[in-house]
């Protein structure tokens, strides 16, 4: 049977003596957890209706947030072309994720491991806005994303950080998660 | 001399943690979550945002989860 696990993935943690050892390093990380991220993505798409499509935060998901900035009700004013090119660069064991629906982007998302890689954060979660058009869910698509790479790199907890508000909390909770006042997230265990 | 009780879920459990996913199985569990939200009649709030950019990117490289390090 075919096993992923941290260990096949962790970044060889050879000295780094200079700019180039750095890149390098940085360069095997970002090959190796892009075939995680493709990896999740696949496995979700298997199981997803034939409107939904999951792609990684390209271009072309880019280009569509960008019409989201025309929009009064948008509750942040994230750049998910520039802001999102400088978390890719820092972080290359990152999870992230385009949700598509008839060909319409409806959420955006970017997480990473923790430092030992016992957790997965969900560090940014975005919707588009309702004014845009009516949409389907799309946090419990992109849950079950993060749930397929947590697994695949051996994490065994989810995090959701910080809710925007009470009623995202509340929905939050109702789909399973538990939230936790200090540090104001919202978690569950890969069981 | 008293035999020893095992708890036999808690067992596998870290059996499991300590050998990870096989695809199979991982493929598995995604399908079995999708449909326990299925399941879940809540409307998703029109607002659904969580996180914060702009916190993110003032943050240095590596510098995660402080409890974890």
């Amino acid at each position: 049977m075919q096993r992923r696990h941290l260990s096949e993935v962790v970044i060889s943690a050879g000295r780094i003596n200079d700019d180039s050892d750095m890149q390098a390093t940085h360069q095997d990380a970002e090959t190796r957890y892009d075939r995680l991220r493709r990896q999740a993505l696949a496995t979700v798409q298997q199981i997803a209706p034939s409107s939904i499509h999951y792609g990684l935060i390209d271009a072309r998901a880019q280009q569509a947030a960008e019409s989201w900035r025309s929009a009064s009700d948008r509750r942040v004013d994230w750049d998910w072309t520039n802001g999102f090119k400088t978390l890719k660069y820092r972080h290359p064991k990152r999870f992230e994720v385009a949700v598509w629906q008839t060909g319409k982007l409806i959420a955006l998302s970017f997480g990473r491991p923790t430092y030992n890689g016992n957790r997965l954060r969900l560090d940014l979660i975005e919707a588009r806005p309702a004014s845009l058009g009516d949409r389907d869910s799309a946090f419990p698509r992109i849950v079950v994303a993060y749930d397929v790479y947590a697994r695949l790199i051996g994490a065994r907890e989810i995090r959701v950080m910080n809710p925007i508000n009470a009623e995202v909390r509340a929905y939050y909770e109702r789909l399973g998660f538990e939230y936790v006042r200090k540090g104001n997230y919202v978690h569950r265990e890969i069981r | 001399m008293s035999a020893k009780v095992v708890d036999l879920a808690k067992e596998r459990r870290k059996r499991r943690r300590k050998t990870g996913w096989t695809l199979q199985e991982i493929h598995k569990r995604a399908a079995e979550l999708q449909a326990r939200y299925a399941a879940i009649d809540v409307k998703e709030p029109d607002s659904l945002v969580s996180g914060d950019m702009h916190k993110l990117l003032q943050e240095e490289e590596e510098e995660d989860d402080d409890d974890d390090k």
